[in-house]
């Protein structure tokens, strides 16, 4: 029981990081490859400033948030005045730089040896110790993280975002300040991978740099793009299955040394058979262009 | 004079796409920019409304110089551009194309009055306003394009090869449009590769070749003139 409540747990940190990245290539159209260096800040800055500073998690989590926000403005700021490949690669870049840092600045982040210890939430004095508890949070932020992903993309500005995706030139003609609302986009992308990262310093209490590698980044692109891109039921699906799937590949019962392998190349060919049988995801309406 | 470009040069990396021409465009004005592929027609179309950074040169709408600005900038002078190849948002309806084309978004029936209006002037837009706009023929498409600009109630409205890829009853009917936005009080710039049919309608014309202007006089001028019609229009 403890396992699959533990497997809920990530699904739903995935969910906020798969929500937060459809925004950004889903919605907007703009192909970002370095969402976990987001979530790397907002991870690594909530449980410093718990270990270090002794502040209460829920401080961490904000200011996590809102440092990986910032970083978003920095990353962002040239990264969208680049076009389709270009970004992908500066954004490759980015999660490169963050997953250096973080491996490398030892005396801030102890580097390869990672963060233990990192405490807990607790809510109103309560420490929240069972994974029942923690099931609850990570809901909670789910739940708060769609309503205002759906919120956005239903306003008249998330139809500005859909207008990039679909043609920034001519979005351009129309007046809108496409620059500006791409770097919006990745400002509030960014705060919830942040917010993401924070939930699961303080939910597996310890933190390495290689949480945080440039295959992590990949793997909440596919999540998006397998459910299917600017569909939040999508990012929904997209990242249970990509969780609970190679979980349940454990289960088929084959001896463990071809077991591992076996699990890599099954999840391997799911994803090129969807690929091949369904572009735009399983929910989704829009290609990868 | 509403638009007055001076001397403007605009280069793609090493290469002269415009060089060191200059056009004027009065109020009330049709003006048609005709020559032959590559002559920088829609190279001086887009350095005006801000796609393109000009390398040298001046251009003055009314009266203010906006070499440089962004597009965004430009729409809210109300100096608005239908890009080529029309670019009407697939995926979404006609009536929400419309409506990305509304600037004040936040006074509904002021937004409203505006699309009856382009409804009025292309009801076709009207009866499909729920439909996908990716499933319009590419004429409707052409004058959603259209009818989204006009939502920026622009002063002066740069058209891009309005006639591209339409069918010749759809270019009648297009250009027919393009001289009623004229006559409710819309000043017209317009690119075109069908040389003629710009000059029949347009009231002056400026003939392009290889980044310089050949020739600039009133359109039946130049649809008279002796070389520019075995140039341009076939004899």
């Amino acid at each position: 029981m403890e396992y699959i409540l533990h497997i809920l747990v990530i699904a739903c940190i995935y969910i906020i990081l798969t929500l937060s990245l459809n925004l950004i290539v889903g919605y907007t159209g703009l192909p970002a490859l370095g969402h976990a260096a987001f979530s790397c800040i907002g991870a690594y800055t909530s449980s410093l400033l718990a270990l270090n500073a002794g502040l209460s998690p829920w401080i961490g989590l904000f200011t996590g948030a809102c440092v990986a926000a910032i970083s978003g403005i920095v990353i962002g700021y040239p990264a969208v005045r680049l076009k389709g490949d270009y970004l992908a690669l500066a954004t490759f870049g980015l999660g490169v730089i963050v997953y250096s840092i973080a491996k490398n600045w030892v005396s801030l982040t102890r580097g390869p040896m990672g963060l233990p210890g990192i405490p807990g939430f607790s809510v109103a004095g309560f420490q929240l110790s069972g994974i029942w508890s923690y099931l609850l949070l990570v809901l909670v932020f789910v739940a708060i993280t769609i309503f205002i992903i759906n919120r956005i993309v239903n306003s008249p500005f998330g139809r500005i975002l859909r207008s990039i995706r679909e043609d920034e030139i001519a979005s351009e003609s129309l007046g809108k300040d496409t620059t500006r609302y791409k770097l919006l986009v990745f400002i509030i992308g960014a705060f919830f991978a942040g917010i993401a990262g924070s939930l699961y310093s303080h939910y597996i209490t310890f933190i390495d740099p290689s949480s945080f590698t440039l295959i992590e980044s990949i793997t909440i692109l596919l999540m998006v793009i397998f459910g299917g891109m600017g569909r939040i039921s999508g990012s929904i699906v997209g990242a249970i299955i990509l969780v609970v799937f190679p979980e349940l590949l454990r289960f088929l019962g084959m001896p463990s040394s071809i077991a591992a392998p076996m699990r890599q190349m099954i999840y391997g060919l799911l994803l090129i058979f969807l690929m091949i049988k369904r572009p735009q995801g399983i929910m989704g309406v829009y290609r990868f262009k | 004079m509403l638009l007055e470009v001076r001397d403007l040069t605009v280069h793609y990396d090493s290469v002269h796409a415009v060089d060191n021409i200059s056009l004027h465009v009065i109020e009330e004005e049709i003006v048609a920019m005709i020559g032959p592929n590559g002559a920088g027609k829609s190279t001086t179309l887009k350095a005006i409304c801000g796609l393109l950074k000009p390398k040298s040169g001046k251009i003055l709408f009314q009266g203010e110089n906006i070499n440089g600005r962004q597009p965004h900038q430009l729409v809210e002078k109300k100096l608005c551009l239908v890009p080529e190849g029309r670019r009407v948002f697939a995926s979404m309806t006609v009536l929400e194309n419309l409506e990305m084309g509304a600037f004040t978004i936040n006074n509904k029936e002021e937004v409203r009055d505006d699309i009856d209006k382009v409804y009025g002037l292309f009801p076709v837009l009207k009866e499909r306003r729920k439909q996908k706009a990716g499933t319009l023929s590419s004429g409707e498409q052409q004058m959603l394009a259209i009818g989204r600009a006009l939502m920026l109630k622009p002063e002066l409205l740069l058209l891009d090869e309005p006639s591209l890829g339409l069918s010749p009853n759809y270019v009648d009917i297009v250009f027919e449009k393009i001289k009623e936005i004229n006559n409710n009080g819309t000043t017209i710039l317009i690119v075109e590769q069908n040389a003629r049919m710009a000059l029949e309608h347009a009231d002056r014309g400026y003939v392009f070749e290889i980044g310089k202007i050949a020739f600039e006089d009133k359109a039946k001028n130049l649809l008279e003139n002796d070389e520019v019609r075995k140039l341009f229009l076939g004899g």
